[in-house]
């Protein structure tokens, strides 16, 4: 089991001004504006690089600001209507490849979209993991989704956070707040 | 720290419904592929898919699909999968269902945006009470939902675990999806429609279906007397932070993540006999795919190399649980596929030992499982023939 040490803990509201790479802008859906947001603001907290960071990503569904266009242009227009970044934008895992390209990390990078319980399994794997990483980021991606045919079938909610966890403790590190015991 | 065993498989896919179905017809070098039909304004530019078929329903959901392959598990097993875990991987969810209901106009049910309900259908399946994991990493979906099964059981987390994917993809959006980008392919015959590594290949077809294993710990395995197939030895996953949807065509990335692999489990590479390509017949992934295979094996004559997307499409999440099920199935059976477009390899690929002869398999032969997806994801999975 892997023994992490808790550095910082951020969130991202709708409220917060978006910071999303000039060459990513239109072409991700909002959830990963916000983890764009999360990240950079985590970042600057903590003045540190992500180069071995593993990312751990609990989001319950994908990304419907972006694909929900994207599914009544294909059904209204056809299939040459739909814009070349849907396959990208919408699913899941968009998040961790965003945030990993953008911050250089090569680390294992997971997606989980177990429901409510997306953070447990998530958390669970990120301390299971086998993987060699130096620090891992957890991000809680509360899933934006649409008003799907103009009824709402989910309010925009918009909310994102963010946990940054350490396996070396450092000065930043508060010593009770890692959850699991090495064994 | 347990080890790993892998006690059966199930695989559902455009080749039959059964294990049987899809070993004879690999053997064979039958594909699955067919004409796609649209169902929406536009032709589809790309012509053929790779589709489940069934006598009852003409089109599949993710959890229709996911329940033909437990069934066939619990078939095997009766009464053994009740306290097993369910780890199921999707790309794309219920991206069917809810074109369906948009289509009609209707106000879809909440459950189609889920991603879980490929294993909450297995689980329900199988009786288990455990609650499910729904992995959701693209086109590694079905290798990081076994490899994540392995890490639970290696720390003894859980004692049985169900894992593989599940995916139901033709529909236009999700076709549409990868048509915008050129990713599928424009054949005009379905014989050459998936054909990986080969000169004219132009793109993958779209598949779907699920790969199911039983994954157990040795301990399991001395208290039920149960016979495994094959030892699930690690897993291996990067992030390449190259590009979202492009390949660095070097293979770096490839051949960082099977580097990784073999040095974790302790393997060398010489001793590797079986190679699975991710081999999903786009330009992008033949040359990074081929390029690190060379960097790792050289010039190894002894190692057959496998493609199973030639015959079986690409069923992006489901893929690679598809492809490890194949392989426990050929574990089993003794004999490995070849490939059945051997003769058409491209002159640039020939280094590598493609084959249209089958391969016997002998106790302890190792095979290399290699998953690459959207996202700069590149997982890696390492099985020992029992």
């Amino acid at each position: 089991m892997t023994c992490l040490y808790l550095n910082h803990f951020d969130h991202v509201s709708m409220s917060d001004n978006m910071v999303v790479p000039m060459n990513r802008k239109m072409k991700v859906d909002l959830m990963s504006e916000m983890a764009f947001t999360l990240v950079d603001k985590i970042q600057k907290a903590l003045h540190t690089e992500l180069d071995n960071t593993a990312i751990f990503v609990a989001n319950q569904y994908a990304g419907w600001t972006y694909g929900g266009p994207q599914l009544d242009a294909v059904i209204q227009g056809g299939m040459n209507k739909v814009q070349t970044f849907q396959a990208t934008a919408w699913f899941p895992a968009a998040i961790q490849g965003e945030i990993s390209i953008e911050h250089k990390t090569s680390g294992i990078a997971k997606t989980f979209s177990s429901g409510s319980w997306s953070a447990v399994h998530a958390l669970e794997a990120l301390f299971m993991s086998s993987s060699d990483f130096s620090s891992a980021l957890l991000i809680g991606a509360d899933a934006i989704t649409l008003d799907f045919q103009k009824k709402v079938c989910h309010e925009k909610l918009g909310f994102s956070s963010g946990i940054y966890w350490t396996k070396d403790k450092s000065p930043l590190c508060q010593d009770s707040c890692h959850p699991l015991d090495s064994t | 720290m347990n080890k790993v065993y892998i006690l059966r498989s199930s695989v559902v896919s455009p080749l039959g419904n059964t294990n049987t179905d899809n070993f004879v017809n690999q053997i064979d070098g039958k594909h699955g592929i067919s004409v796609m039909e649209s169902h929406g304004v536009s032709p589809w530019k790309s012509k053929f898919c790779a589709k489940v078929t069934s006598k009852s329903k003409s089109t599949r959901t993710v959890d229709d699909i996911a329940k033909i392959a437990a069934e066939n598990l619990v078939e095997d097993f009766p009464g053994v999968l009740s306290n097993a875990r369910v780890i199921m991987g999707t790309a794309v969810g219920s991206a069917v269902e809810l074109e369906y209901e948009r289509r009609r106009n209707k106000l879809p049910d909440e459950s189609f945006f889920s991603f879980e309900k490929a294993g909450i259908s297995v689980s329900n399946t199988i009786k288990s009470s455990k609650k499910p994991i729904a992995v959701s990493t693209g086109c590694t979906a079905g290798l990081d939902a076994i490899g994540l099964a392995f890490d639970r059981l290696r720390l003894g987390f859980e004692d049985i675990v169900v894992a593989g994917a599940s995916e139901a993809t033709i529909c236009e959006i999700v076709v549409a999806s990868f048509d915008r980008i050129n990713a599928l392919s424009c054949a005009e015959n379905c014989d050459s429609a998936s054909i990986p590594f080969c000169d004219d290949r132009s793109g993958f077809v779209i598949g779907e279906g699920a790969g199911l294993v039983v994954m157990c710990t040795d301990k399991y395995i001395e208290q039920s007397g149960l016979e495994p197939i094959a030892e699930f030895l690690g897993w291996e996953s990067i992030s390449s932070n190259f590009h979202m949807t492009a390949i660095d065509q070097k293979g770096t990335d490839i051949a960082t993540s099977i580097t990784k692999l073999v040095k974790k489990c302790n393997v060398d590479p010489i001793d590797i006999k079986f190679v699975d390509t991710h081999g999903t017949s786009t330009y992008q992934n033949d040359c990074a795919e081929f390029a690190a295979l060379i960097g790792i094996f050289g010039l190894n004559p002894e190692i057959h190399v496998t493609c199973q997307k030639s015959l079986n499409g690409h069923a992006l999440g489901a893929a690679s649980a598809i492809e490890i099920a194949n392989i426990v199935e050929f574990i089993r059976n003794r004999k490995v596929p070849g490939y059945v477009n051997s003769d058409r390899v491209s002159s640039d690929f020939k280094r590598l030992p493609f084959t249209t002869k089958p391969k016997a398999v002998r106790d302890g032969d190792l095979f290399l499982k290699i998953a690459n997806g959207f996202s700069g994801i590149h997982s890696t999975g390492l099985i020992r023939a029992l």
